[in-house]
């Protein structure tokens, strides 16, 4: 009988599982995404994180608002993963991309608008994504999580496990860069 | 406010982080100062066009697969980028199964286990795959793998052992070795894992033929 019971507790623990985190899976997508710069590398992340936080499901279920701290956790493993990569000769096989293929400009949506605007649209898409990638690694996440994913420094403070006045000056500086890598463009 | 405390303000304005006073102080010299003006708005439109940066939707089946790998995976992983080459390694490659595991060896000398043959052509580019059964978590665990003058791995020219620290996680890990050959001959790769004074070794036989030669497929795992 109690293997019953804890059966059952184990099946309603990972449908809980299943309903908190489902929510959430596109947004950690999109994140990891803007951190990875593939859909296939931003699948893997998304996959382990939430291998991860598979046995602090309990936690996860006391949490108000999961959002950051699923966040937190696929930021950490985003820079434990660069940093064992670093370390791996198996990088360059695992991470081989063709050069050519651009995973954001391939992901353009598509639209109705004519082709002289798409054209124009990914340019200044392509700079954008020039400019953010031509700033330091710690300015570049700043600058993905806060001005492209819209996190706020409070909520980047617990993320990015950085002092607010910290991350401040780092954006002041990332978008002191932007704008002047990008005086030219129209948006 | 001056042209100069304006632009001090201009992030947290956008950013909306400013208190009320401070926000109607910063607007009311933007009302008359047609430079401010141009900056903040420019500011403003720069971040919408960072915000509206496309995002390319996940696979079909990617929330539920992926919710359902972590159920019935818990902490065990094989990436999903991985799977493909997995199923490519059945057809194309030798699998080795290092099914005894790291703790449940008993000294500290490497354990030489029974080897299996790959065969490879001249100048061709293999994928070997080493599937590591650990049965627990490894942290740091140390890989060396070494090459005799036959081969090379890709990336690596010229390096006869190549080594690395990485993390086992418990369950199936797969070192992937995209070795080239060089000249022919019957060769050996070792490939050694080392965790806290434990050691595995596996030897694996390699016949490098020349271009002609037929490629013989292993499509079965080898249990070892």
């Amino acid at each position: 009988m109690e293997k019953v019971i804890s059966l059952i507790q184990y099946f309603s623990q990972t449908s809980d599982f299943e309903k908190i985190l489902h929510p959430y899976i596109l947004k950690l997508h999109r994140v990891a995404f803007r951190l990875c710069g593939s859909v296939s590398d931003a699948e893997d992340l998304v996959q382990d994180v939430l291998v991860k936080v598979y046995p602090k499901r309990q936690t996860l279920a006391s949490l108000e608002n999961p959002g950051p701290w699923l966040v937190k956790v696929l930021y950490r493993t985003f820079i434990d993963q660069r940093r064992r990569m670093s370390r791996s000769p198996l990088h360059l096989l695992l991470n081989s991309h063709d050069e050519e293929n651009n995973p954001v400009l391939d992901s353009l949506p598509c639209s109705n608008r004519g082709p002289e605007e798409i054209s124009e649209n990914n340019q200044v898409r392509e700079k954008l994504m020039r400019a953010i990638n031509s700033l330091n690694l710690d300015q570049k996440h700043l600058c993905i999580l806060h001005d492209v994913e819209g996190y706020t420094l409070n909520e980047l403070e617990e993320i990015l496990n950085t002092p607010i006045g910290t991350l401040k000056s780092r954006l002041h500086r990332a978008r002191a860069s932007l704008r002047k890598i990008l005086q030219h463009e129209t948006f | 406010m001056n042209c100069k405390q304006a632009l001090e303000y201009r992030d947290d304005y956008i950013d909306g982080y400013l208190s009320q006073e401070e926000k109607v102080a910063v607007r009311e010299h933007l009302n008359n100062c047609p430079h401010c003006h141009a900056a903040f708005k420019r500011d403003e439109e720069m971040l919408q066009a960072l915000r509206a940066l496309p995002v390319p939707a996940p696979s079909p089946g990617f929330i539920s697969h992926s919710l359902q790998h972590a159920q019935s995976a818990g902490r065990r992983r094989i990436p999903k980028s991985l799977a493909p080459l997995l199923s490519a390694a059945m057809a194309a490659c030798l699998v080795l199964w290092l099914v005894s595991g790291l703790p449940r060896m008993h000294d500290q000398q490497a354990q030489e286990l029974p080897s299996a043959q790959v065969i490879i052509k001249i100048d061709e580019e293999k994928i070997v795959n080493v599937v590591v059964n650990a049965p627990r978590d490894l942290a740091d665990a140390h890989v060396t793998i070494e090459l005799p003058e036959q081969l090379e791995m890709v990336g690596f020219p010229g390096k006869r052992e190549i080594e690395w620290k990485t993390d086992l996680r418990k369950g199936k890990n797969l070192l992937s070795l995209p070795l080239v050959a060089k000249r022919t001959g019957n060769v050996e790769v070792v490939a050694r894992i080392d965790h806290e004074n434990k050691s595995k070794l596996l030897k694996l036989a390699m016949k490098i033929h020349n271009s002609h030669a037929r490629e013989n497929l292993h499509d079965d795992k080898y249990m070892v």
